[in-house]
């Protein structure tokens, strides 16, 4: 059904005229909540047993960015006024304040400003008697040596750190365990250091740490979007969370690489994929809270108001982290728990930024809505829980501190050991050592205790190789894991650094060979090397799998001469190949092709060293690729011939020898593969075939798939195929399908008669249809295609779907299209899309939103499928990977800024949804996100989903455009009652209620099936099973849940068979530690599962199996006529006695 | 009028590199000062600015300062999203909109890191960087980067990394001979005078303090072609005839309230003015700015040795102008280094490059303390009386 265009227009001039210009002023204002602290207090909500009280507020303080606590249990802000852009003239006098709560009764009494004069300050960390300060381009290390409370002496610690971004700047300072201080930085910053020891460059992203004393810098990990949380757990494993990249809590290692690693072919992910974002993290710790909350984290979703929960447990070398309930939660517009930190008196604090506007470039740096003056600190504590008494650590001898290192406040053993830090080497040493010698070896606490005092040696800047060795040899794993990291810094200062990280290779516990694998990629030698590579003879994981493949690639130019001239060989083949696979490299490749021709059918090597071939591989390689080719069948048989056509698209290579054999494969039983021959045959220019494709192309008897494909290899013959191509485009005996085909097959060619061609067609087509897509797309790659196909258009109509469809295209790809955009709206005869409202037309519609929005239909015109969102956004985690996930938008963003987003997405583009263009060297033009780009090749993501490969020498220049990947005009069908229940929607998600996604282990990402002619019927009309064997997964196409969590039975497409309803449905499940496993469905009345193949039992509603580690897919049948609810809702949950651990596969 | 006398180490030096160009500030020169952390923080402190600027009050100079940490021939740390080469493209932006018409370009710190081993990649990049400074029409200078300083462990020993420079200044003096431009040898004047400085110049070892380029500034100037010699007066009483290294001095009129001395500087440098008086009576005496503001107390024994009288005692004015320069470079910075660079010029400018005008507004107020500068450099005439 065709909708009426939306217009906005008639409305909107009605409001002109009916509200004065002052509106705009009040619909800011409406927006605004109201600051008083009280107001905000009574609308905080708090988990049972605790209770919040204000420990201070402005104007005694504002803005604060980053909150820390020192020795003295003071709190120290960094608080920026400035933020987000210093204004010409203004002086930089932004602040470092210290307060405290001297008479102890959680209210704070008294303040200090420690230094004044900053440039957006984001960081601050008192330690070593004084303050590390991130000022913009530096960090400044600042002290008060007079004893007045305010600094007197300032050193620049270092400096080059970028400021492309202001909300991206140095940040989230962290004290480590080891004495050094950590600093985050976001994705758009470029850091370029000079150190004593040579320059440290960081270019997006990542986790700094830096060791004061020495000056020495260094990269924990790379990538981020933007990492606002850091923080440690007891046992020195970090931790961070990302503000803009939902994924929840991330675990963080040496040389580990997550979201925006520029260049990286592989990154991590985090613990809990599809959350809302996070700004700050903190361990629970002390004994002012209840037992059951002490070792989880607390982190904050600030767009949604929240302070979240998880607690983590171990699973294998990573962890695994479950949501809980929160610990506070409002409706309050205005707060913003950006940090989180666990007090000296054993309460919670949170920095609440306070501000009605978080965006950074989205809203104008100079909105008034921009608060500049608030900000709070909140107390949270445990009701009828004493607050804990802070320590004497200023006045404490060594020997008392090193009594600290037993409390169980981890701010208590944190300061203890920096204080000792403090008190230098000299003096320390003897007194830690007695101390070590006087542990009790029976005492429970003693690994944990021997790690405290190697941690504090280590904060001396000083390696106590007994103690180190003892600890290595700890009971507790994760002691043993904690040692290795000192070896990870210091293996130069022990001479048996490489033979104890050999030992720690076999350690039974994964963690422990994780920390391994990283420390001996640091040694860097060869000998390192072939130790780490021995990590493959025990189990793997991702994480191990990661550490190790940054191992082989990085250490590549130590061992892949020496293997290739001999002195270095593998002891196995599975190191072999992890290595070479590893490092893509063509010089390493001929030993995987030697693999590749035994194999007998496709398993994950052989597909990876095919991958390899594609992108490498020379014409020897694909010779023995082409032998596979025709001689195998099955999946290896396609994989090989898509390898083939992948060599030749990109590179222009193909086989050597005679290749007329391909032919045989015309004639195979798989439309796969006589469709993929017919692109090799294209490709290669294989004359004696032409005409074969020809027929197959016109053959009225040829399926369309492989039509499709024979048209596509006559294309690729180039200018001789153009008469039989013209001829295919003007037979009017022939689909409208093969016509378009043959079209977009002559526009590469000559691009003249291709768009006259192209006109003609669409000049007589009433529906859109992929193939009509595809001539959008075709046009728009080629340079000058746009205004080609303008200039066919002139003076001739075209029906408004066909236009329409056309302009979408066209305006997603930028100016360059803006000449087919007009010719497409004139031949169309279209309203303009994109429409720039006026800002009282603007407050007229929001307020009809607030007025007349309802969110609940509006989610189910988000749903619609003509729309799409889903296939581009994502909601909590499940959906399209293309645009940002919504989970929170509604509580981030002002609703003008959704509903400008909508009409015209190219004027807001989140970070790391800019398109990026590639001008290729033969005059292509592509458009896309950029998924990946090394030296070697760049793959562009288009709007479409479609990746796209380009060899990186075949790039003539790319550009970071400022487009969005959302095509403007998406909306343009609708209604106007239905946008405003859309927006209504979107500006609900995340804001407490029913459009907040839940944090349980709801199944969000389906799989339903696509009913179409191509699947056969089962044999016997009971055999639901055949369902579970259906892995075509052409006809399983996605569904997802609704924000709820829950999906609507009539979205599950059925059949009607016999007496049932059948509606078969799917999803995955991976587990990374085996055991038995549970789902948990609202009903489960007329309905059957199979995990893999295997029918299981339901039982009070409850899915249980025994799983291996891996990915399984569970397949569902409901009968739609027995199934008792409208809708299904499946949890994953946790099985008393059960130690297995999954998660839910979710995604697009 | 303005006499040059150089320390004699210095000469040494100066005639050791005879071919190497005479360095020349011009009136009206807009100069551009570019390099790496070394020449990116000496815009925080100003002492060299203040030096130029007052010794050369007779000219009219303009400083710029393109300094970037981390910063090489290539452009490195001056690119954002792209590679090295969009760094290279801003700094060509930049000079393009300074217009220069002298270059003081100081690189090679960093490049030192790789040793002789990247000795070539630096020269051939040096040579790049130099053609695109040669069109814009301005003059230059190569500056040789400074030495680096040994400080104790557990900071590393620098001995190595000197050795290093060393190469390098050598290469950047064979490039400066080559296209004779303008060679300040940074490295070697501060390694001959390394002894007599005030340790710890460096805060690391490589970056040095504010105190650091205070003591290292009249060394910088000198190697700029610019003397930096401490003026000297000195009376050899009774005679009334005072004798004067730079500027003129009245004749010493004794009188009720002691003997009075009336100073004209011929520039305003902030350096020390060394104060000789012999033949006095034994005994204490005060030294008074305008009769009634005491500098110091000394004795005749002293004053008979020669007293330093600090820049502060005898040119008070020139804090005022070194804190205008530093306004400017300020102000300057977030002209030419405004942070959000990404949404006012980057590929974010449809999002805040309508604020983008701002950043065009700072060029009034840097105006504005430029004026002040210009009023501020000369030197002030100083009533000097000595007191007993």
């Amino acid at each position: 059904m065709k909708r009426p265009l939306l217009s906005l227009a008639p409305l909107s001039a009605l409001c002109l005229a009916a509200f004065p210009s002052l509106l705009l002023a009040q619909r800011d204002l409406k927006n605004i909540p109201d600051p008083t602290p009280e107001i905000q207090l009574a609308s905080f909500q708090v988990a049972e047993g605790f209770e919040v009280n204000l420990f201070t507020s402005d104007p005694m303080i504002a803005k604060p960015v980053q909150i820390n606590w020192d020795s003295r249990g003071r709190l120290w802000i960094v608080s920026s006024k400035i933020y987000p852009q210093i204004k010409p003239g203004q002086e930089a006098q932004d602040e470092i304040l210290i307060i405290e709560d001297t008479d102890g009764d959680g209210i704070a009494d008294k303040k200090t400003v420690f230094a004044d004069g900053l440039l957006i300050p984001t960081g601050v960390l008192p330690a070593d008697g004084g303050a590390y300060v991130a000022n913009s381009t530096e960090v400044v290390f600042m002290q008060d040596t007079d004893g007045d409370g305010r600094a007197d002496k300032k050193e620049i610690m270092l400096s080059g750190f970028g400021t492309e971004d202001t909300h991206h700047i140095l940040h989230t300072f962290r004290g480590g365990p080891d004495g050094m201080v950590y600093m985050n930085q976001s994705i758009y910053i470029h850091s370029h250091v000079e150190t004593p020891w040579g320059v440290e460059r960081l270019l997006a992203g990542g986790i700094w740490h830096f060791r004061p004393e020495t000056r020495e810098l260094g990269v924990l990990c790379n990538g981020f979007v933007n990492t606002w949380g850091h923080t440690f757990d007891r046992w020195g494993q970090s931790f961070a969370t990302d503000g803009a990249y939902g994924e929840g809590v991330n675990y963080v290692f040496p040389g580990s690489a997550f979201v925006a690693t520029p260049g990286a072919k592989r990154m991590l992910k985090g613990l809990s994929p599809g959350q809302p974002k996070q700004c700050g993290l903190a361990v629970l710790s002390g004994r002012h809270l209840p037992e059951e909350w002490r070792g989880q984290m607390l982190t904050n979703d600030f767009r949604g108001h929240r302070v979240n929960r998880f607690a983590l447990s171990e699973d294998g070398s990573s962890y695994q982290a479950r949501q809980q309930e929160d610990l506070l939660w409002t409706k309050h517009g205005g707060f913003r728990p950006i940090g989180v930190e666990m007090g000296p008196d054993g309460a919670i604090y949170i920095a609440d930024w306070y501000n009605p506007i978080i965006q950074h470039g989205e809203v104008d740096f100079r909105d008034e809505r921009r608060d500049q003056t608030h900000g709070r600190i909140w107390r949270i504590t445990a009701k009828d829980r004493a607050p804990l008494a802070w320590p004497d650590i200023e006045g404490s001898s060594i020997e008392a501190l090193l009594e600290l290192l037993r409390a169980p406040e981890d701010l208590t053993r944190h300061h203890a050991k920096q204080k000792i830090r403090q008190r230098g080497l000299e003096e320390a040493k003897p007194k830690v050592d007695a101390w070590v010698a006087s542990l009790d070896s029976q005492d429970p606490l003693r690994d944990h205790l021997r790690l405290e005092a190697l941690w504090t040696y280590q904060s001396l800047n000083f390696l106590e190789a007994p103690l180190l060795r003892m600890v290595l040899a700890a009971s507790d794993h994760r002691a043993r894991a904690a040692a290795i990291r000192v070896l990870y810094h210091w293996h130069s200062r022990l001479p048996d650094s490489l033979s104890l990280l050999s030992t720690a290779l076999n350690d039974p516990h994964p963690q422990v060979r994780l920390e391994a694998i990283n420390a001996l990629r640091q040694i860097g030698s060869i000998e390192a090397f072939g130790f780490a590579m021995s990590a493959l003879d025990h189990p793997m994981d991702e994480q191990l799998d990661f550490a190790l493949w940054r191992t082989a690639r990085e250490l590549e130019k130590t061992w892949l001469p020496a293997l290739q001239a001999s002195d270095f060989q593998f002891p196995n083949n599975t190191q072999r190949v992890f290595a070479l696979r590893a490092i893509e490299n063509p010089e390493a490749l001929k030993p995987l092709v030697d693999l590749l021709g035994s194999a007998e059918e496709l398993d994950d090597e052989v597909d990876s060293i095919l991958k390899l071939i594609a992108d490498l591989g020379d014409a020897d390689d694909l010779t023995s690729v082409f032998a596979k080719a025709l001689g195998s069948s099955g999946p290896l048989q396609t994989r090989s011939l898509e390898t083939l056509n992948a060599a030749s698209a990109q590179r222009q290579l193909k086989p050597r020898g005679d290749l007329s054999s391909i032919a045989n494969l015309l004639d195979n039983e798989r439309e796969s593969v006589v469709s993929l021959a017919c692109q090799t045959i294209g490709h290669w220019k294989e004359q004696d075939l032409f005409s074969r494709l020809t027929s197959l192309a016109e053959g009225a008897e040829t399926n369309e798939v492989i039509a499709t494909s024979a048209i596509k290899g006559m294309g690729l013959f180039g200018n001789q195929s153009l008469t039989a191509l013209e001829d295919l485009a003007q037979n009017e005996t022939q689909s409208s399908a093969r016509r378009l085909r043959a079209t977009i097959s002559i526009l590469p060619i000559d691009l003249q008669k291709g768009t006259r061609h192209a006109v003609s067609l669409l000049e007589s087509l009433r529906e859109d249809s992929p193939e009509v897509q595809d001539l959008w797309t075709t046009t728009l790659s080629i340079k000058d295609g746009p205004k080609a196909l303008a200039t066919a258009l002139q003076d001739r109509t075209l029906a408004r779907t066909i236009a329409y469809g056309g302009l979408q295209k066209a305006n997603s790809a930028g100016k360059r299209a803006d000449i087919l955009t007009k010719a497409l709206t004139k031949s169309g005869n279209l309203d303009s899309v994109g429409q720039d409202l006026t800002e009282s037309q603007m407050a007229a519609l929001i307020q009809e939103v607030n007025e007349q929005g309802d969110p609940h239909r509006g989610e189910f015109i988000y749903r619609r499928a003509d729309l799409q969102c889903a296939v581009c956004h994502a909601l909590g985690g499940a959906g399209g990977k293309l645009g940002p996930d919504m989970i929170s938008l509604g509580a981030s963003a002002p609703m003008d800024y959704i509903i400008e987003s909508l009409l015209a997405p190219n004027k807001k583009v989140k970070e790391g949804y800019h398109m990026t263009t590639v001008y290729t060297k033969d005059d292509r033009v592509l458009s896309g996100f950029v998924t990946l780009e090394d030296d070697r090749q760049l793959i562009l993501r288009d709007a479409a989903n479609q990746k796209t490969t380009i060899a990186k020498d075949q790039v003539a220049k790319k550009e970071i455009a400022s487009v969005s990947m959302m095509p403007p005009g998406l909306t343009t069908g609708l209604r106007r009652d239905e946008f405003i229940h859309l927006v209504r929607f979107l500006s609900e998600l995340g804001k407490e209620g029913p459009f907040k996604v839940p944090p349980r282990r709801l199944v969000r990402r389906w799989r339903v099936l696509n009913f179409t002619e191509t699947i056969a019927e089962p044999v016997s009309k009971g055999d639901q099973r055949f369902y579970a064997l259906q892995d075509d997964i052409k006809e399983w196409i996605p569904a997802y849940s609704t924000v709820r969590g829950v999906l609507p039975v009539n979205d599950i497409p059925s059949k009607k068979r016999w007496l049932y309803l059948v509606a078969p449905l799917r999803f995955e499940i991976e587990v990374t530690t085996p055991g038995e496993v549970g789902i948990q469905f609202n009903a489960t009345e007329g309905m059957r599962a199979w995990v893999g193949e295997k029918e299981v039992s339901l039982e009070n509603f409850v899915l249980q199996a025994p799983l291996e580690t891996g990915t399984h897919m569970i397949t569902l049948v409901l009968d739609g006529n027995a199934f008792p609810k409208p809708t299904l809702e499946a949890e994953l949950i946790d099985l008393p006695d059960s130690n297995a651990a999954a998660q839910l596969v979710s995604g697009s | 009028m303005f006499v040059r006398l150089l320390p004699f180490f210095l000469l040494t030096q100066l005639t050791a590199t005879a071919a190497i160009s005479p360095l020349e500030f011009k009136d009206g020169d807009r100069v551009v000062f570019i390099g790496n952390t070394f020449i990116e923080r000496s815009q925080s402190y100003g002492h060299l600015e203040t030096m130029l600027t007052t010794a050369l009050a007779d000219r009219d100079l303009s400083f710029r300062n393109l300094g970037w940490s981390g910063d090489t021939v290539f452009g490195d740390a001056r690119s954002y999203f792209g590679p090295p080469a969009e760094g290279f493209e801003r700094l060509t932006k930049h000079l393009d909109e300074l217009k220069p018409t002298l270059i003081i370009s100081c690189y090679g710190a960093v490049a030192a890191f790789e040793g002789e081993a990247g000795l070539p990649n630096f020269e051939k990049g040096y040579e790049t960087l130099l053609d695109m400074f040669a069109s814009t029409g301005a003059r230059i200078v190569l500056m040789s980067p400074p030495p680096a300083e040994n400080l104790p462990s557990p900071l590393p020993n620098q001995e190595a990394h000197n050795e290093r420079l060393a190469v390098y200044r050598d290469a950047i003096r064979k490039l400066a001979v080559a296209r004779d431009y303008g060679f300040a040898d940074t490295y070697g004047a501060l390694r001959k005078a390394w002894d007599q400085l005030p340790h710890p110049l460096t805060e690391n070892g490589i970056h040095y303090t504010e105190e650091g380029y205070a003591a290292i500034t009249p060394f910088l100037a000198t190697a700029l072609g610019v003397s930096a010699e401490p003026p000297s007066i000195s009376l050899a009483l009774p005679s009334s005839e005072p004798k004067v290294s730079q500027g003129t001095v009245s004749k010493a009129s004794p009188n009720d309230k002691g003997i009075t001395l009336e100073w004209q500087p011929s520039h305003a440098a902030p350096l020390p003015l060394n104060l000789q008086i012999t033949g006095l009576a034994e005994g204490n005496y005060a030294i008074l700015r305008g009769g009634t503001q005491t500098l110091a107390k000394t004795t005749a024994t002293d004053l008979a040795a020669g007293i330093e009288l600090v820049p502060a005692n005898h040119q008070p004015h020139i804090a005022t102008l070194r804190r205008a320069i530093l306004r400017k470079n300020k102000l300057f910075f977030h002209r030419w280094r405004p942070q959000n660079e990404t949404y006012l010029f980057g590929f974010r400018k449809h999002e805040q490059g309508n604020n983008a005008v701002e950043i065009s507004q700072f060029e009034p107020l840097i105006a504005e303390q430029e004026a002040k500068i210009s009023d501020l450099k000369h030197p002030i005439e100083l009533t000097l009386t000595l007191k007993r």
